[in-house]
């Protein structure tokens, strides 16, 4: 029997990555402390939605230095592809997060709690949030907008910075390939009841290019400045306020050769995103806390690019999004069995930009409630709804049922259902846009869009043909999923531990944009409904082994199956067709050629090896990820021909570093050890990449 | 004078037709094609193809019937009505084009006005405004009545945005050429059997 699971955890960790409790310690510590379950500090043991932490050991191994860097190395976690000096007019939108086969867009990105505003085309860039400051990331996969609201529906990922724990300064400089600097300065200062932390990040790279033939860098030069400040005042016992500003500023360059053999235009696109919140924690009772918490974000995107032959403007974007929130969550420890949890809430935001025909307003209200109930010994349910009303979209209700059973110190089994939503973002309800670069296409929001005026302007001679599907196009809905999870974990030892979760999301509502009327030169008019209905299935498994007190393996896999719903209906039903090659004649497409939604790979596995010996730290990551689909030549929505691929691939870093003394430490980085690059589709993987850091701590 | 050749050959097509009417049809051909077609959605020259000649006609040859179909960035109109002086018609039909054994007796349609024309673009594509690509839908089979009186039919493979010299350009360059690949496969005997 024994050896049974042996074989299994052997092959199981020869995909894989891990899941690790802070400080090496086995997952299930009991000390070990969450928050994103609840939103207050929650024992691991108390809660029953599986959460995955990421520690600063962790994250310190790695070397990385920007959050997408980090979270493409974990279990179950895609970086979709993006580079920012590529984006002219919007379309690739940076480097989002894919959770169990979720679009980036359906990824909820926090830190300390909050919401990062300034998505991009739905897409949240990573490379925009430094790590340096982070303690600990804690993912919870599946939806889980019943806590936390719009975009919870593939999973919710909470960046916790640093506690100050006692008076301390450090700062880093790493130098690395492509001419890139990365300095860090933070300083902890706590005096008695007051807390103060500071962090600033500065890096400058050069950028890389992976095609010499064309004139332009897959990436340009880029630069960007983050910081961090807070603070906080204990008050009286169990009452503190705090105070916290972040700020990043970014200058991605852009260059051009359009119709010309040389570059002959210029600009690049900034970024400006900060925020600031206020925040009281108290007990209003022996039995009863409370947090009220205000945010205010304000995210600045303006892109511009010139002619150098002409001086003047040939493009320029320019996007503002302010947002307003005032929380305020009540913790009731009912009974040491039963803690209950209530908040509401008020959100405003307004976006300004060209495209828009004038500043948009929004405004939202949510009101939540969860239950954690330890039944008994063995059983932890959770039961929580969350209401939101928005001025957009009506309203959208979220339940999530969740327990977790141990059957005894070696095994536990989980289960969770829930259901989260997307609320139409502004450009999907208020785009109003002609795009003179891309012959001249127009298109509108939902609420924007009016079925008279394109009457007019068939009249007018503007349009030369309303499509039926312009009658379609009304109220936008929310996307909606339903999310499945089922997991159990085996914890035989001090030593070793793997868990396995199945899971299953059925989204529907999915919005897209549809050709609802021609222009007279041909041009098409688009505007947004709600149509498709995919589902994303599959597992994932991940695994720790302690194997020696210096060595250590981790790794997980994930294999996942999605689909559209209409694109699979069409193929049981004989009606899609497709071509085996770029230029071969059309073919019956059967259920077996369907690979599903594009930009998802079947399978994704890493192995993590970490070896500590005399002050010197090993590790070696490798990182695997099956083709996935990229483009759809043939019409039929999905990729069927060798050409529609991105290629499987292997990665492997590595970094070694070197307690030098009490103050300094220093770390070698080799990244893409393989030097595997795809100049096509994956425009954010540079060639093999060198980096070397030095730390100093007072 | 070119009139007259023209005649003569329709005539001799016929006749060829004629006598082989009863015979086992004639195995047709499939053949690729390739045309380098302007890429400017609001104006300017159509290229011209005919499938009797399996060839691009020229521009000057507008307004004859020398041609069956002409392409300018995604728009397709046929040598009929509005937009010639000849009698095409087309239809597109759901299926597999090697597989695809007969033409329709009926159910043609012909550029009734210069806004009603037979071929709607979303009835073959699909196009992606951001990256500017045309994915020409697989299981699309164009069946054509000729100007020869003959059917053909076609499939179109790719339309791919291009330089004025068929190099594939991505955004934000503009495309000024649009490069089609297609099949074509003509009955010459004037039956429907392809």
């Amino acid at each position: 029997m024994n050896l049974k699971a042996y074989l299994f955890i052997f092959v199981a960790s020869f995909f894989q990555q891990y899941t690790r409790a802070q400080d090496s310690l086995p997952i299930f510590n009991k000390e070990e402390i969450v928050v994103t379950a609840t939103r207050i500090p929650t024992k691991i043991s108390n809660i029953a939605v599986p959460v995955t932490i990421l520690s600063k050991k962790q994250i310190l191994q790695t070397g990385a230095v920007k959050l997408n860097e980090l979270l493409q190395e974990q279990t179950g976690m895609f970086i979709t592809n993006g580079s920012g000096s590529r984006a002219v007019g919007g379309g690739i939108f940076g480097n989002g997060l894919q959770l169990q086969g979720m679009s980036a867009d359906h990824t909820l990105i926090l830190i300390d709690g909050l919401p990062v505003n300034g998505r991009q085309g739905g897409v949240l860039d990573l490379s925009r949030i430094a790590v340096g400051n982070i303690k600990s990331i804690e993912v919870i996969k599946g939806p889980y907008s019943s806590m936390y609201g719009s975009d919870a529906m593939g999973g919710v990922v909470n960046i916790i910075t640093e506690k100050v724990q006692h008076n301390s300064t450090e700062a880093i400089l790493r130098y690395g390939s492509f001419q890139t600097i990365d300095a860090q300065f933070k300083q902890l200062y706590k005096k008695q009841k007051w807390e103060n932390y500071l962090f600033v990040n500065g890096f400058t790279s050069k950028g890389y290019d992976l095609n010499k033939n064309d004139l332009e860098k897959t990436l340009e030069p880029y630069r960007n400045f983050s910081m961090q400040a807070k603070s906080s005042l204990a008050l009286r016992t169990n009452a503190k306020i705090s105070v916290q500003a972040r700020l990043f500023s970014g200058i991605q360059e852009s260059k051009y050769a359009i119709n010309a053999n040389s570059i002959n235009i210029a600009g690049a696109s900034k970024t400006n995103d900060f925020s600031t919140n206020l925040q009281y924690e108290g007990a209003l009772h022996q039995k009863i806390s409370t947090a009220v918490t205000v945010l205010y974000n304000h995210y600045i995107y303006n892109q511009f690019l010139d002619s150098l032959v002409s001086q003047k403007s040939y493009y320029a974007d320019h996007f503002a999004q302010q947002m307003l929130r005032i929380e305020q969550q009540n913790n009731w420890q009912v009974s040491a069995k039963w803690l209950s949890l209530f908040g509401y809430g008020y959100t405003f935001q307004n976006v300004q930009t060209e495209r828009y025909r004038n500043q948009k307003k929004q405004d939202a209200f949510h009101v939540y409630s969860q239950q954690e109930i330890k039944w008994n010994k063995q059983l932890n349910l959770s039961a929580g709804v969350r209401f939101d009303y928005n001025t957009a979209f009506r309203f959208s209700i979220n339940p999530k049922l969740a327990g977790v059973y141990k059957l005894n110190p070696k095994w536990r089994i989980n289960a969770n259902i829930g259901t989260g939503f997307k609320a139409p973002d502004f450009r999907q309800l208020y785009l109003d846009f002609i795009n003179y670069a891309a012959e001249s296409y127009i298109i509108y929001g939902a609420e924007s869009f009016s079925y008279a005026d394109l009457q007019t302007q068939l009249t007018s001679g503007f349009i030369a043909q309303i499509l039926p599907a312009a009658s379609t196009i009304t109220k936008l809905q929310p996307e909606q999923s339903i999310g499945y999870n089922a997991g159990i974990q085996f914890i035989p030892n001090y030593k070793f531990n793997i868990k396995l979760n199945f899971f299953r999301n059925d989204v529907r509502n999915l919005i897209q944009y549809i050709e609802i009327a021609k222009r007279q030169n041909g041009a098409s008019v688009f505007s947004y409904s709600n149509i498709s209905k995919t589902y994303t299935q599959g597992l994932e498994t991940e695994f720790q082994f302690n194997m020696h007190q210096r060595i250590e393996i981790s790794g997980g896999y994930q294999f996942l199956v999605t689909a559209d719903k209409e694109i699979l209906a069409q193929i049981k039903s004989g009606k899609l067709y497709g071509r085996p090659g770029i230029t071969a004649g059309a073919t019956l497409m059967t259920v077996k050629d369907y690979t599903g939604l594009q930009n998802r790979s079947r399978h994704h596995a890493n192995v993590k090896f970490s070896y500590i010996h005399h002050g010197y730290i090993f590790s070696t990551r490798l990182i695997a990820r099956s083709k996935w689909g990229i483009v759809d030549y043939d019409g039929n929505g999905f990729a069927n021909m060798p050409e529609e691929f991105a290629k499987s691939y292997i990665q492997l870093n590595c970094s070694m570093s070197k307690k030098l003394d009490q103050h300094w430490n220093m770390q070698l980085g080799v990244n893409n050890i393989t030097n595997y690059t795809d100049a096509r589709n994956l425009t954010n993987l540079p060639g093999i990449n060198m980096n070397a850091t030095i730390t100093y701590k007072l | 004078m070119k009139m007259l050749k023209t005649s003569a050959a329709i005539l001799s097509l016929a006749i060829f037709a004629i006598a082989c009417k009863d015979e086992n049809p004639i195995p047709v051909s499939v053949e690729q094609k390739e045309l380098l077609v302007n890429g400017d959605p609001s104006g300017g020259k159509f290229t011209f193809y005919s499938f009797g000649t399996g060839g691009v006609v020229l521009n000057t040859d507008s307004a004859s019937n020398k041609w069956d179909f002409g392409i300018r960035f995604e728009k397709i109109i046929i040598n009929s009505r509005a937009s010639g002086p000849g009698v095409a018609a087309v239809q597109i039909a759901d299926g597999a084009f090697d597989n695809y054994g007969t033409a329709p007796e009926t159910g043609y349609a012909y550029d009734t006005t210069a806004s009603t024309l037979a071929v709607k673009g979303s009835a073959w594509y699909n196009y992606d405004p951001i990256t500017r690509v045309f994915s020409p839908k697989a299981g699309k089979v164009f069946v054509f009545k000729t100007n020869t009186n003959t059917y053909a039919k076609m499939e179109i493979l790719t339309a791919d945005p291009t330089d004025d010299n068929g190099n594939p350009v991505t955004p934000p360059t503009r495309p000024t050429k649009i490069k089609y690949k297609f099949r074509t496969a003509v009955q010459p005997d004037g039956s429907r059997n392809f």
